[in-house]
């Protein structure tokens, strides 16, 4: 018999990789016929076609022919690809990512074709199983099997951790050589395990260039999308994240950043507005900038709009970026004027910034006055492990995400890390995790070591009494009491069986009024 | 249903769905898959090395089209038994391709009874 589900499931992945293609291809078209991209173009379509009539969906049969067929005239020299020919390709393209989308959603059932009437045949055929081509580069794997291995590497690790601190204590250094060797052995297989779900952010750029594609064709704006550094590589199970985030940050640069096109000619900008989505990393995460060259965020109409909504808002000539997004980002707030068809329906930028915070990243924003406006987001590269920089406060022991850790100072200086002090919009705090647990045995936080993170356009100073070391952890959600303020992503297991309360500073600027006074200066008493 | 003939089968579509779909209908009849080829370079290499009794070729696919393929494999082995996969509205390269030396053709969607009436009309 059949293996309908998993047909089905095929279908699905690989119609996605073949859209891809398609839509990349009919990109490349725009410069002109390129006899390469169209075999492309024709043969996704052509495959994709054969694919849907075996499914039994007709709809996608359908275009997939005359996507086929118009591929087919330019081919020939009937059609030439001018600019409408390939906006028309576009069109189809999306078009039929829509249908196939819909088509392959599972409540549908085939409508007639193959699959249906293989689900009547006789049970006595024996499933070929998921037999692989000989030579081929690629294995699919599924997803299950990896995160199995990660989650071993990451035992893994916590068992390393373990022993390393233990034969520290034993003190014997042929031990030590050994564990030590023992130990980047496994730092290696976590490492590859964890490379198996990278996935190039450049899979994304199909998807930037038909969000933008319809946003303008609904406000009626011309922009010109733009993303570098697709070769930059995030956690295949973060990609989808990804997408959504960038989706709803792109339609709001089309919708609120760009301006209408002969408002942009008045102001002597050119006519086409200029989107960029400019990928970077570095080994822990990845950083994500969309840039727009429109109009700005208007800080007095935001200003004007927060006191009609009855919130408390700085100043409009003092308001910093990062006020400005503390604003944009409260539930409900929104500087749209009228609610567009765009913007207006689906999900404001709290719950953008709420995502990223549930992803461990950050969220930070610029924005000039009729320049244009940049959000920067930053992720972790991967969801399994994290690394942090473990410390101790009172009793506890506290994890602090090592992807925002700028440098530790102590009182005698900088220990770890460049710079000196805390620039741009800073604050800082003394951390007491009994008083912001409520336990009752607070006795006030330790001030040892400044721990200074980087976030947004500033710095964040957090003071800890001991510092532990760097470990990977994987955290674990949990919920906290109504009344303590949220300022933990989680709670991770050490080595020892210890638990360490991971912090998320970006909560920690929203949620606490930190105390400038009681910061400022370390105490003395450290002595290494 | 046909079965115990357990004939090898080499399969050459560049969508895997296919290969799985064409696979699932020839396993499902007591016939043995012998390999996979997602192009025309690899079916033509393929077919050097596992020797099938029958080869299944799709039409449209990379680096070498199937019906460049057939004429490769005919050329080496003139009693290559090969059975076109092809969509609707490819009736001109259908004919191409028998004049290249395939056998026989099957038009997308497959429907497994005439898939395998013929399999085994080539065989036969």
């Amino acid at each position: 018999m059949m293996d309908l589900e998993g047909l089905a499931e095929l279908f699905r992945s690989e119609s996605g990789d073949l859209l891809e293609v398609l839509s990349r291809a009919v990109s490349r078209l725009e410069g002109g016929r390129d006899a390469v991209a169209l075999d492309e173009a024709f043969r996704a379509a052509h495959t994709l076609k054969g694919m849907a009539a075996v499914m039994g969906y007709s709809t996608v049969v359908g275009l997939a022919h005359g996507l086929e067929h118009l591929l087919e005239s330019v081919r020939s020299g009937a059609v030439v690809p001018d600019r409408e020919i390939v906006e028309a390709l576009h069109f189809a393209a999306d078009e039929l990512s829509h249908v196939v989308e819909a088509a392959a959603t599972p409540s549908v059932v085939p409508e007639a074709g193959f699959v249906a009437a293989s689900a009547n045949d006789s049970a006595e055929h024996v499933d070929a199983g998921g037999e692989e081509p000989v030579g081929a580069r690629y294995v699919r794997v599924e997803q299950g099997r990896i995160d199995a291995l990660i989650a071993a590497a990451a035992d893994l690790s916590l068992a390393r951790d373990a022993i390393l601190s233990r034969a520290a204590e034993l003190g014997d250094p042929e031990t030590r050589q050994l564990v030590d060797s023992l130990g980047r052995a496994v730092s290696r297989v976590r490492d590859d395990a964890i490379r198996l779900r990278l996935a190039p952010m450049g899979e994304l750029e199909d998807r930037v260039h038909r969000v933008v594609r319809e946003a303008a064709r609904v406000t009626g704006r011309r922009v010109n999308p733009r993303l570098e550094g697709g070769e930059v590589e995030i956690d295949r199970a973060l990609l989808s994240d990804v997408a959504e985030v960038l989706t709803h940050l792109l339609r709001n640069a089309v919708d609120h950043g760009v301006e209408p096109p002969d408002v942009r000619v008045a102001a002597g900008k050119p006519v086409e507005g200029a989107i960029r989505i400019l990928l970077s990393q570095d080994r822990e995460t990845v950083a994500i900038r969309v840039s727009d060259d429109g109009r700005g965020i208007d800080r007095a109409a935001l200003v004007a709009r927060a006191e009609s909504a009855g919130l408390r808002a700085a100043d409009a000539g003092e308001m910093g970026d990062r006020e400005v997004l503390e604003l944009l980002t409260r539930p409900g707030f929104t500087t749209a004027e009228q609610v567009t068809e765009l913007s207006g329906r689906g999900v404001g930028l709290d719950h953008v910034a709420s995502r990223v915070r549930d992803l461990g990243g950050s969220l930070a924003l610029e924005s000039v006055a009729g320049q244009g406006t940049s959000f920067l987001l930053t992720l972790p590269k991967t969801l399994s492990l994290t690394k942090v920089l473990v410390a101790g406060c009172g009793g506890w022991s506290v994890g602090i995400p090592a992807s925002m850790l700028e440098r530790i100072e102590d009182a005698e200086g900088v220990a770890y890390g460049a710079g000196t002090g805390l620039e741009g919009s800073a604050s800082e705090v003394v951390l007491d995790v009994d008083e912001v647990l409520g336990t009752g045995m607070s006795v006030g936080g330790g001030s040892r070591f400044r721990v200074v993170l980087r976030m947004g356009d500033g710095s964040f100073g957090i003071h800890v009494d001991r510092l532990v070391g760097m470990r990977d952890v994987v955290v674990k959600r949990f919920a906290m009491p109504p009344e303590c303020p949220d300022v933990f992503a989680g709670a991770a297991v050490l080595g020892g069986g210890e638990i360490c309360l991971v912090l998320d500073p970006t909560r920690m600027v929203g949620q606490w009024t930190p105390v400038p006074s009681a910061a400022g200066t370390l105490e003395k008493s450290w002595n290494p | 249903v046909t079965d115990g003939t357990n004939a090898s089968v080499l399969v050459c579509d560049d969508a895997i769905f296919m290969r799985k779909v064409i696979s699932d209908i020839l396993t499902g009849a007591g016939y043995r898959i012998a390999g996979h080829a997602s192009n025309g370079v690899e079916a033509v290499e393929m077919y050097r090395k596992v020797k099938p009794d029958l080869v299944t070729m799709d039409i449209v696919m990379p680096d070498m089209g199937g019906i460049d393929a057939v004429r490769e494999i005919v050329r080496e082995d003139p009693h290559a038994r090969i059975l076109m996969c092809s969509a609707m509205g490819q009736q001109a390269l259908v004919v191409e391709a028998v004049e290249a030396g395939a056998k026989d053709f099957i038009v997308k969607p497959f429907q497994p009874n005439r898939v395998l009436e013929a399999v085994q009309r080539v065989l036969g």
